[in-house]
């Protein structure tokens, strides 16, 4: 079995950071691809490759940058590919509207059942990590990230305002206490 | 005969447009012929630099080709060296190379004809 030469390994784990936003699965499959490319032309010189020979297999390959171009998000839109609400800014916006009126509906009943924001904040949280990694169905995560953020700031806002209305309004009126009059003097 | 790219950014753009919508049909067009693997695929339309600006883009477009179901790939063993990946055409992509070939011909013929006389 011929050893990985090194310029190879780079070209391989330049590629492979360089398809960061690509699919796991097909990110993979894309490297893997080219690097079979690599040993099949290694292996078709019928000698012990010389540097100069990976070289040039590389160069005809083309650069890192050129073949992730291939894959690049401003490439024609697969039409397998799924579309997203959150695709366009427009519907960035939509969401988050949407996001904001459920907090407004949220935040007197969050004052009373703490768990309902502590659900939203973990939902937010799973949604960020799971857009991040850009796996299975991150376009869903990403619009539950977009409309969930709207819903934790808007109901902090307005539960923090109630709060200092209520307590504003307990401090100002405090307590009833009967009107003493005062005794008429002797 | 090997083609030179035309020279210049302009045309460099609009070849790298012109690839991106028609290299997939290009790579299906070659495997209507029969199963292939990518060595011998980059070979068949990297004969003249037109088509391929460099041999790695195939993959991922091969990749891509995967996902929409229009290639299928099975590994198979070689007698002069590693296992290859064969891709072969499925009928789906069968289908969509009939589709590109419907569009393709009157496609041309209008730029053709609307290019006609223009240095």
């Amino acid at each position: 079995m011929r050893t990985v030469p090194p310029l190879v390994a780079a070209y391989l784990a330049d590629l492979y950071r360089r398809l960061s936003g690509a699919d796991p699965a097909e990110r993979a499959d894309i490297v893997d691809s080219v690097r079979e490319h690599i040993d099949v032309a290694l292996d078709e010189l019928e000698h012990e490759p010389t540097s100069d020979d990976v070289r040039r297999v590389l160069a005809d390959l083309g650069t890192v940058d050129a073949v992730a171009a291939a894959w690049s998000p401003d490439a024609p839109p697969d039409p397998t590919v799924r579309r997203s609400v959150t695709d366009s800014p427009g519907g960035i916006v939509l969401v988050a509207l949407g996001g904001s009126m459920l907090g407004l509906v949220l935040a007197p009943v969050s004052l009373a059942l703490l768990v309902i924001p502590l659900a939203v904040l973990v939902l937010a949280v799973v949604a960020s990590v799971g857009w991040v990694r850009k796996g299975a169905g991150w376009k869903a995560w990403r619009t539950i990230f977009v409309a969930t953020v709207p819903v934790l700031l808007v109901t902090g806002v307005v539960t923090v305002g109630l709060t200092a209305v209520f307590s504003t309004t307990e401090s100002v009126g405090g307590d009833p206490q009967p009107i003493v009059s005062a005794p008429p003097a002797p | 005969m090997r083609h030179m790219e035309p020279d210049g950014s302009d045309a460099h753009a609009v070849l790298t447009q012109l690839r991106r919508g028609t290299l997939e049909y290009c790579v299906l067009a070659h495997l209507d012929r029969g199963p292939s693997y990518g060595q011998d695929i980059a070979r068949a339309l990297g004969g003249d630099d037109i088509l391929f600006g460099s041999e790695g883009t195939l993959y991922p477009l091969l990749t891509r080709l995967r996902r929409r179901r229009w290639v299928d790939t099975t590994w198979q063993e070689s007698p002069t060296g590693p296992p290859r990946r064969y891709h072969a055409l499925t009928d789906e992509g069968r289908d969509a190379l009939r589709s590109f070939v419907a569009v393709w011909e009157p496609f041309r013929t209008g730029v053709d004809h609307l290019l006609k006389g223009i240095a």
